[in-house]
């Protein structure tokens, strides 16, 4: 993946990329206490064109999070609160009969919320499969069928997840199909008690900070461009392909939990999220080239929803981040020599 | 704004110096590496050294440290370092993230994107230099270096178990070397002798060049010595037979030829075993015995008379009995005055003296050479001393006992005395000894007699004793034949098998031992003596014929004594 976009991009174009970019993480850090992290996966996945599955125990700010992000893109934002009585309809829309001034009816499209360049599923194992599924054509081809029509969805198109994974009654988890199309799956950890004395500082004081649009959707749509030219060389596409195939028990390259623990591993789209995940960051470090560190930064995040344990690995409370963590380590040595 | 101007050439001329710098790591790394192999190597070569005697095994260890680490050494500076491999150590040692790399396979694309980071890879680059680029061994390495280490160090300074053996196996080369010395020493061409037969001295020159060889490629001390005793066998198979009887009646019929003026030219040149001297002198009595009176050729007749009878009496052999004959017949006709037949039978009488000096010349040439064999198989059994430092008489017997031999015809030819090989124990003398002839010729002389205990030999020559314990010269009782072991009676010459030697006896009773000048009852001593030769033989490193030797030796004496 070396440039093979062919897309010749300045040294401006990098600028404005950082720029961007550290304006974007600027203007969440003002209402987003801490998170790190969270924020900057985020900004990968946003930058990458991906879609994030946000995890965390309520209150952490995942909402808040997306909230904010949508107002610093100044991008058409959606809630669509996941429960277990919506409706795929409720979702993507429906066809309405209308009458028009001549008493006319007709069919109209009524666009569901899905319609927007950032939309927040909030709660969205507590969907039913059924509505779950509503998601899967929009957020891999991005467009909405109903009826007989195709519609396309507006670009960019962004959806933020959030899941509980304390309260599972009366959840549906994702299946796997639909946890593919999340680029990352990001979890919110709770916050240190520095993190939290400052969000306690804040969140109390009459003049809440707000949040000024920085990217624009065209901005938003060129940044990702830009970032799909940061060349990659050859020997961390090798890496890359390494780490997605050892995640596979019946790989030669699987390592030794992955054998015992792992029922099936990432897909490609794991491996797409790995390398365009990197390019991110790169620019985002203000590098031209990608590096083993990003995909090591990112291998969590891009493969850890995409594992799927077997019995004894959930029986074992085995997290996928440790097996992850553990191929990161093993394929380290490749291209070193 | 980063200059973008960076071309594939400015990389390599930036990793120029990384590339020099990994070379010499890469070069040290692997020089650690042909250590350790090489100190295994001479860890093993030691260890084989301290199971097996391996006289090199030092040397080979460090040869092969030497060759493992400059082997090592060049190929780690032989094998170029790409710089491919040298961006992707910049990378990793100067933290670069794996901009220098990426530049590197970047290096032909134009895309602004590629131009910038190659500009900024290689500004990078430069601000972070080579230095950072120190070669550090790995962890096993070391461990496994410190480990080889002290395993040489242990194979080096520990005692080597092989070390006595080996000692003992360059002493048994040298002296197999000595001993190849002295059997070259026997083919150095001598003033060829008119009366004996070139054919046989060409025979035995052979047998000890080819010894010489052989003793050359010997590689211990028994091979040496079958080689030697080979030879020695030979040797003995070309001495004539009779050739001592017809030694002692030249010596007598030499003597009494003396005796009178006009026979002493014919007397002299049997006495100097000159064969062409004979011829003159045969000549020139026959032309004189027509000048001389009556009465000088009645003298005349009485010493070829008196030459005959010696000879007669000293040998019995065909041809002393036709030299005998023919000075008879000469004698006779001389003192009728048939000067025809006297002249005809003193023509006889020399061509029979002639064949008769070629047999003593063969077999004393022969036994010179058996005694140089005795004495190189002397050194390479190891139990040679310091020479001349032994005292006692080969003959072993009591003070004062001795007997003479049979004695030398020459004076030249003295102390030729061979035997095989003896034994040198403590309280058992055998040695070899030359010894100095009568005439003042260096006779050399291997007497090979078993000296039967202190104070029992007898006989200090000028010979040189080759024997520990053994005897000393055999000048002073050389020419003495061996009594064979188990007949000897107490009181008796005591002798290994060996041969009479040729020269003239001059029996001379050495000082004593340390029972100098008393006497002990032969029976009464062979036990103990027999007792301890046998435990010292058992004891000691000698070569297993050496032992039975001895053993023989004393069983023979036992044997002797209870007769």
């Amino acid at each position: 993946m070396m440039l093979d976009s062919a897309m010749d991009v300045g040294e401006s174009a990098v600028r404005e990329f950082v720029a961007r970019a550290t304006a974007l993480e600027t203007e969440i850090a003002k209402v987003i206490v801490g998170q790190r992290e969270v924020i900057r996966d985020v900004l990968v996945a946003l930058l990458g064109g991906g879609h994030v599955l946000l995890e965390g125990v309520p209150g952490l700010g995942k909402t808040l999070l997306v909230r904010t992000l949508a107002g610093a893109v100044n991008l058409r934002f959606a809630r669509i609160q996941f429960t277990p009585d919506l409706m795929p309809a409720d979702v993507i829309g429906t066809n309405v009969v209308v009458e028009d001034e001549t008493g006319q009816r007709s069919l109209r499209f009524q666009a569901g919320p899905i319609f927007a360049n950032v939309v927040l599923a909030d709660e969205i194992n507590r969907a039913t499969p059924k509505t779950q599924s509503a998601l899967l054509e929009a957020m891999q081809e991005r467009t909405v069928s109903v009826g007989d029509a195709t519609r396309p969805l507006p670009a960019p198109f962004f959806v933020l997840a959030t899941q509980n994974p304390l309260e599972m009654e009366g959840t549906y988890p994702l299946p796997e199909a639909q946890l593919d199309r999340f680029f990352f799956k990001v979890l919110v950890p709770f916050p240190p008690a520095d993190v939290l004395r400052r969000i306690g500082r804040q969140t109390i004081r009459p003049d809440a900070p707000t949040v000024n649009p920085v990217v624009t959707g065209d901005e938003l749509l060129r940044l990702q461009r830009v970032a799909r030219a940061v060349p990659i060389a050859s020997h961390l596409e090798e890496r890359a392909v390494a780490i997605v195939l050892a995640t596979h028990p019946e790989s030669e390259l699987a390592t030794e939990p992955v054998r015992q623990f792992v029922r099936y591993g990432a897909s490609p789209r794991g491996l797409q999220a790995l390398l365009i995940g990197s390019q991110v960051r790169a620019l985002l470090d203000g590098r031209y080239n990608v590096a083993g560190e990003d995909l090591e930064a990112i291998a969590a995040s891009a493969l850890r929803h995409r594992l799927i344990l077997n019995f004894e690995g959930q029986a074992e409370g085995i997290s996928p981040d440790e097996i992850v963590g553990e191929i990161v380590r093993q394929t380290a040595a490749i291209g070193r020599t | 704004m980063i200059a973008t101007t960076a071309t594939a050439a400015t990389i390599v001329h930036t990793l120029a110096p990384w590339r020099r710098q990994l070379r010499l790591a890469r070069c040290l790394r692997w020089s650690l590496r042909g250590v350790i192999v090489g100190l295994t190597a001479a860890v093993l070569a030691l260890v084989v050294g301290r199971l097996t005697p391996w006289a090199d095994a030092s040397a080979v260890a460090a040869r092969l440290l030497g060759v493992c680490v400059v082997g090592a050494a060049l190929i780690g500076l032989a094998v170029p370092v790409s710089a491919r491999r040298a961006a992707s150590s910049a990378d990793r040692v100067a933290g670069l993230a794996d901009r220098v790399v990426t530049a590197w396979e970047l290096r032909d694309r134009d895309e602004s994107f590629a131009r910038l980071q190659r500009a900024d890879a290689l500004a990078r680059l430069r601000l972070a230099g080579p230095a950072s680029l120190q070669p550090r061994p790995a962890r096993r390495e070391v461990i496994a270096l410190a480990v080889v280490a002290v395993m040489c160090a242990i194979a080096l300074l520990a005692p080597n178990p092989m070390t006595e053996i080996l000692r003992q196996q360059q002493a048994e080369q040298a002296r197999i070397r000595t001993a190849q010395q002295q059997v070259q020493a026997l083919t150095v061409p001598k003033p060829a002798e008119d009366n004996q037969p070139a054919l046989d001295q060409a025979q035995l020159d052979q047998a000890v060049r080819e010894l010489a060889q052989q003793l050359g490629q010997a590689k211990d001390a028994p091979s040496a010595l079958a080689a030697i005793s080979k030879t020695e066998q030979s040797v003995r198979a070309q001495i004539p037979s009779g050739g001592d009887q017809a030694a002692a009646a030249l010596g007598a019929e030499a003597a009494a030829l003396q005796q009178n003026a006009a026979t002493r030219p014919l007397g002299n040149a049997l006495a100097t075993r000159d064969s062409a001297s004979l011829a003159k002198a045969s000549a020139a009595l026959q032309a004189a015995l027509a000048r001389l009176t009556p009465a000088e050729r009645a003298a005349v007749g009485r010493a070829l008379q008196n030459a005959a009878d010696a000879g007669t009496s000293a040998s019995s052999s065909p041809d002393a009995a036709a030299t005998s004959a023919s000075l008879r017949a000469a004698a006779q006709a001389v003192q009728q005055g048939d000067l025809g037949e006297a002249g005809a039978q003193l023509g006889a009488a020399q061509s029979n003296l002639s064949q008769q000096l070629a047999a003593t010349q063969v077999t004393a040439s022969a036994q010179q050479t058996i005694a140089g064999l005795e004495q190189a198989r002397g050194t390479v059994s190891g139990v040679a001393s310091v020479p001349g430092s032994q005292t006692g008489a080969g003959q072993g017997s009591q003070p004062g006992q001795a007997s003479a031999g049979q004695a030398g015809t020459a004076a030249s030819q003295t102390g030729l005395g061979a035997g095989p090989n003896g034994s040198g124990a403590d309280q058992t003398g055998s040695g070899a000894g030359q010894s100095g002839g009568a005439a003042g010729d260096t006779g050399q002389g291997t007497g090979s007699g078993q000296g039967a205990g202190p104070g029992q030999g007898a006989g200090a020559g000028d010979g040189t004793g080759t024997r520990a314990g053994g005897t000393g010269g055999r000048a002073a009782s050389g020419g003495t034949r061996a009594a064979e072991p188990g007949k000897t009676t107490p009181g008796d010459q005591v002798f290994v098998p060996g041969q009479a030697g040729a020269g003239p006896s001059l029996q001379q009773t050495g000082p004593a031992g340390p029972a100098l000048g008393s006497e002990v009852p032969y029976q009464q001593v062979i036990g103990q003596y027999a007792q301890s030769a046998r435990e010292h033989v058992d004891r000691g490193s000698l070569p297993p014929e050496v032992r039975d030797l001895v053993r023989k030796y004393f069983v023979g004496l036992e044997e002797g004594s209870g007769q």
